[in-house]
């Protein structure tokens, strides 16, 4: 079967000002990714990574500048709005922004049925008892608002909004992090209980390495607009190449008796997106750089059913 | 036990326009010298007005009532401003979750810093700033000289923070109150200001409280730990042994629903706690904690007083795991949603 979603040499500029003039942010800077029917792939990184900016091209909210996004087979440019709805869906971090406070559950998760104009206000109605039922809300907050239900009920809503279409892709762009530990929990399982349900394939964006860990089966690593290091999970986090895939490993705080924190062997700041270093964009941070690595940006590498991006991998 | 900060039945209350409401209802804590206490607990658990109580920074008309609420033996309750300025800063110091909403935009970070110290502390213009200088290199800033004269846009995240424990360290307090100080900040950043804190605490023997919802971030630096839960302390005790034992169902139910990778089998259903958090409206003529308890019995039906289990430890939970041997064990409990 053909990927969900192919990404190719996407690139994606944002004119920004800086000191008076107006200066380009490359936030991606080359992304090939492609993204396998059924699989729950996860993109990782730090703030400022462009990992929000991937999943927006993802869900056609933007196109590259360069590259091409292909959905289904199809560059996502070429779809109509609902065309594409009908294949990707998000899911975003915060269910207090995300929902319309002035707008019953019912109508929320309807809103894509509506858009597109599918079937009658009774059989739609139905839909949305069946995804709140499947998505784990009580059937009588039909009729109840944002403002009356928890935040882990209204990430619910917004998870039964994202699926009442029978999305093929869902992008959930950090799905828990607004949410409490227990609370994260219950979305964390209802989402590993969803894609089999509704054989969903899902982009995950997350910082959170232990969520990952939990949910995806492959992840890729992202900084300063590159992926820097890809592969399936066990085989990233039992053997990372990329000194920042180790940094990223070695920063999870496990809540276990005795666990200290490990020292991050990276320099402490990210350099300027505007200007970004030349050659490897972490060589600014990395403990093993050397003149090579400021010359030229690494190849790509295959490893272990993945690849990375370094001049001096880790064993 | 008393100790340096010594918080008995604590109550901090809200009048609203549908009665009262108490966020924090009867809390006690103790933290001793030079330890590191973690507060950990959920949204709305009332650990964040816990914090403001000990700063005097409890928004009116929010009202604090207490047994006790005393620092190095001195009583907060009723102190007028002077006493409060007397005590904030350079005795009593704060860390808060965003660094970038904490620092003046206006003002250069050595003007901050110097203004800080000036104010507490008789000292030159030319000493406070010899001081902001040595403060910024010991919290681990590079090219201290340089950020001294920037303003707060032109720092990261991790960067503003550091900048903001050396504001904190600057009047050598005695206790370092930590609102989720690396919540903000990305993962990497957070494990080196966490570093950053335990190593200034072995230097200075400041106490802290810190204030978290991220029991790894407790497990790497607390010694001890509060498990706070609807305005109450449900467990205290050793960090270790709160992890590694956790005898209240609450607590044991956060740590089940954490996934760590190499103990979590992936993909298996995590732990859950079913139900949601009772209002701050409702009296306590119960366990807070009974209509979520997986181990509930007839026997939780009454006010539930925190007790000491062992020197050090308490929990409130007249149904500890010595009391239900035998019984099903909470993930056989709780069905995973």
């Amino acid at each position: 079967m053909p990927p969900i979603l192919e990404i190719a040499g996407a690139t994606r500029d944002y004119a920004v000002r800086s000191g008076g003039q107006t200066a380009v942010l490359r936030a991606l800077r080359g992304i090939d990714l492609a993204v396998e029917p059924g699989e729950v792939l996860a993109i990782v990184g730090e703030s400022g990574c462009g990992k929000t900016t991937l999943s927006r091209l993802c869900l056609g909210i933007e196109n590259p500048s360069s590259g091409t996004v292909m959905l289904a087979g199809r560059p996502i440019a070429g779809y109509h709005r609902t065309a594409r709805a009908r294949l990707v869906q998000p899911v975003f971090q915060d269910p207090y922004s995300s929902l319309n406070p002035r707008q019953s559950l019912g109508s929320i998760i309807v809103a894509p049925l509506v858009v597109r104009g599918e079937g009658t206000r009774a059989a739609r109605q139905a839909r949305a008892a069946l995804m709140m039922a499947a998505v784990g809300l009580p059937p009588h907050l039909i009729n109840a608002y944002p403002s009356q239900i928890s935040g882990g009920q209204r990430q619910r809503v917004a998870i039964a909004r994202a699926l009442i279409g029978e999305p093929k892709l869902l992008i959930c762009d950090e799905p828990t992090s607004a949410l409490d530990v227990s609370v994260q929990s219950q979305i964390i399982n209802l989402l590993s209980r969803l894609r089999r349900q509704f054989d969903l394939t899902i982009l995950l964006i997350s910082h959170n390495l232990a969520v990952v860990h939990h949910l995806a089966d492959r992840v890729a690593v992202m900084y300063l607009g590159v992926i820097v290091e890809s592969g399936p999970t066990e085989t990233l986090y039992a053997r990372p190449r990329h000194p920042y895939t180790r940094a990223l490993l070695d920063a999870i705080l496990p809540p276990t008796p005795g666990a200290r924190p490990r020292p991050i062997a990276i320099g402490a700041d990210a350099p300027n997106p505007v200007e970004p270093p030349t050659g490897c964009p972490f060589r600014t941070r990395c403990p093993n750089a050397t003149g090579v690595c400021a010359e030229a940006m690494p190849a790509v590498t295959d490893a272990e059913a993945g690849y990375f991006r370094c001049h001096h991998p880790l064993d | 036990m008393t100790g340096f900060v010594d918080i008995a039945d604590l109550k901090i209350s809200i009048p609203t326009a549908g009665g009262m409401l108490q966020p924090v209802r009867g809390l006690d804590l103790q933290i001793a010298k030079g330890e590191t206490l973690a507060l950990v607990g959920e949204s709305g658990c009332g650990k964040s007005l816990t914090a403001l109580a000990l700063l005097g920074l409890v928004p009116p008309p929010c009202r604090v009532d207490a047994e006790r609420l005393s620092f190095d033996g001195q009583s907060l309750l009723g102190l007028g401003d002077a006493d409060w300025r007397r005590l904030r800063g350079p005795r009593i110091a704060m860390i808060f979750q965003d660094p970038m909403t904490s620092l003046d935009p206006c003002y250069t970070i050595g003007s901050q810093l110097v203004e800080v110290m000036r104010t507490h502390r008789a000292l030159s213009a030319a000493a406070a700033r010899a001081r902001a200088l040595d403060l910024l290199s010991r919290v681990g800033i590079p090219s201290p000289a340089t950020r001294l004269g920037q303003y707060p846009h032109q720092l990261s995240g991790g960067l503003r923070q550091r900048v903001m424990i050396a504001m904190a360290l600057s009047c050598e307090p005695d206790l370092i109150v930590a609102d989720e100080p690396t919540t903000a900040l990305d993962v990497t950043t957070q494990a080196q200001i966490l570093g950053l804190l335990a190593q200034l605490q072995d230097e200075t023997g400041v106490a802290i409280l810190l204030i978290t919802h991220d029991l790894g971030v407790v497990a790497s630096v607390a010694h001890r730990t509060a498990v706070m839960y609807a305005g109450q302390i449900v467990e205290t005790g050793a960090t270790a042994a709160v992890l590694a034992k956790p005898s209240h169902p609450y607590a044991e139910g956060l740590l089940r629903a954490i996934p760590t990778p190499g103990l979590t089998p992936r993909g298996a259903p995590l732990g859950t706690i079913p139900g949601i958090v009772p209002s701050p409206g409702i009296t306590a003529d119960a366990c807070l904690f009974l209509d979520r308890c997986p181990y509930a019995r007839p026997v939780c039906a009454a006010p539930v007083p925190l007790l000491a289990t062992e020197p050090g430890q308490a929990l409130r939970c007249v149904r500890p795991p010595a009391e239900r041997a035998g019984e099903p064990g909470y993930a056989a409990l709780v069905e995973a949603v």
